[in-house]
């Protein structure tokens, strides 16, 4: 290359743009070719599995009476996996369980692509890629994803729930809100309790943004399409309930099981949520305030119950439980910088 | 800064326990790795009248749904007479076993292997079909007259 093309000033500010969006992208990337592997390892790992678990087959059965308008075999079921699956035999016209084997994972993807583009924008890509990454390779979700449950689905839509409710565009700002009501109806219809987690979420952000209208536009998207779930499911089968009578018991003497296997649960990364809140730093920034809600509210529900604690039902605050982890670690990093800097300045 | 790598390295030891993890939480469900399972609920479910009930000692929603038939756990039995006395009471006459796996807690040691020879007096052994991983045992009770 000559001096005269090194030296030119278009060349070299289009080699800088270039360098500055790959800078700015490689985390966009990294977390792509990451997704790809994660769905390549997901397809060799579920191939294996020959047969549903016990709650799978309940959905298939569920999912092929909704499309015959026989009786439903349990219809306390949270429906919304029974109508996909249903949709899915519909349209394809084969009823192959073996295609639904894959359903979960790809929802399951989503709500790791869905945390990813929340955070990416306030918290940046290195910070956005790590909860997203800790969140995808948690044992539990992981597992959970490759059988035929409700686990990743309602995690999708709970994480859509919260890219909604955390967008900063505000000429969207209402289709935001009504969006994150649909998605709100939708993770009601993917598995019950877990509304209650998207409740938080935007409760809390309509509070810290003191816009009540965030509140009213996601009633105006959660109403009607509750409405229509829990219609369908009465007609259906005469009755509506959210949980066996065995799981409605309530305690205020919380049960310790997520504490002590929270290890088990979200591997050692747990160990640093403790730490996130000895910071001032977490409480400055109101950005924060949804998922420390999201991780209280979860984990305060889960262990009220009386009766059923399971590691799984972790899922679906992992990414709360790894926000904190590395947010944690940030506020460590820059605790220190602030440290060095005010040193210097003496 | 010593802090700041500590909490880096737990988070990189997440990751890598991951596969380790993972493998643990899959060994507890063989039912689900077995090629031959589904076949055999299959075949059993053709061995009984489709307007049988099959009581089963687990793995109820995949006679249904794999089966096409009406099958359930005798969950409110704890023993071999309760058992025997749920079934009359219901009218179902047939009983599959999937050795050593019990959905109701109580009768784990009646459909072990060592247990079940047990029901040789009150029920009559059809056929015993085996999958990759489990002997599946097909009864009837016997007749009281």
């Amino acid at each position: 290359m000559s001096d005269w093309e090194t030296n030119d000033p278009r060349k070299a500010a289009t080699t800088s743009t270039i360098s500055r969006l790959l800078q700015r992208r490689v985390f966009d990337v990294a977390f792509g070719v990451f997704t790809l592997f994660l769905a390549v390892y997901y397809a060799i790992y579920i191939s294996t599995m020959a047969a549903p678990i016990w709650d799978g087959a309940v959905y298939l059965e569920n999912a092929q009476n909704w499309l015959t308008g026989g009786p439903l075999y349990e219809p306390f079921r949270p429906p919304l996996i029974s109508w996909i699956i249903a949709g899915i035999w519909a349209v394809s016209r084969v009823e192959d369980w073996t295609i639904i084997r894959y359903l979960q994972a790809a929802f399951t993807m989503g709500a790791g692509i869905m945390i990813y583009l929340t955070l990416r924008k306030h918290k940046g890509g290195p910070f956005a890629f790590g909860v997203a990454t800790l969140t995808m390779l948690n044992t539990q979700v992981f597992y959970n994803s490759a059988l035929i449950l409700t686990e990743g689905i309602s995690l999708f839509f709970l994480t859509l729930t919260l890219y909604f409710i955390k967008s900063e565009n505000i000429t969207r700002m209402r289709f935001a809100g009504i969006g994150s009501g649909i998605s709100l109806a939708l993770t009601f219809a993917a598995r019950y309790p877990i509304v209650l987690q998207g409740i938080a979420i935007i409760a809390v952000e309509a509070l810290i943004r003191r816009n009540h209208r965030l509140l009213e536009n996601a009633m105006v998207g959660a109403v009607p399409v509750l409405s229509v779930i829990v219609l369908l499911v009465l007609i259906k089968t005469g009755t509506f309930a959210v949980a066996l009578e065995g799981d409605t018991d309530f305690t205020v003497l919380l049960s310790p099981f997520y504490v002590i296997n929270s290890i088990a649960i979200w591997g050692y990364a747990v160990l640093l949520v403790p730490l996130a809140f000895l910071f001032k730093r977490t409480f400055e920034d109101k950005y924060n305030y949804t998922f420390v809600a999201w991780f209280i509210v979860s984990l305060l529900f889960w262990s009220a119950s009386s009766t059923n604690h399971q590691e799984r039902f972790g899922i679906q605050f992992s990414p709360a439980v790894y926000f904190l982890a590395l947010l944690a670690i940030e506020n460590i990093v820059k605790s220190k910088l602030i440290f060095q800097h005010s040193t210097i300045r003496k | 800064m010593i802090l700041a790598c500590a909490a880096v390295v737990v988070l990189i030891i997440s990751v890598i326990t991951f596969q380790e993890q993972l493998t643990n939480l899959a060994t507890n469900e063989d039912l689900i790795y077995d090629k031959s399972i589904l076949s055999v609920m299959t075949a059993i479910s053709d061995s009984v009248p489709a307007n049988e009930t099959l009581v089963v000692s687990t793995s109820a929603p995949h006679f249904v749904y794999f089966g096409d038939r009406s099958a359930v756990v005798p969950w409110s039995s704890t023993s071999e007479e309760s058992l025997v006395s749920v079934m009359k009471e219901g009218g179902n006459q047939y009983l599959a076993v999937i050795e050593n796996v019990s959905a109701a807690p109580e009768l784990s040691q009646l459909f072990s292997a060592e247990g079940l020879g047990s029901l040789d007096i009150q029920f009559e052994q059809l056929q015993t079909y085996e999958s990759d991983f489990f002997r599946v045992h097909l009864y009837k009770l016997r007749s009281s007259e």
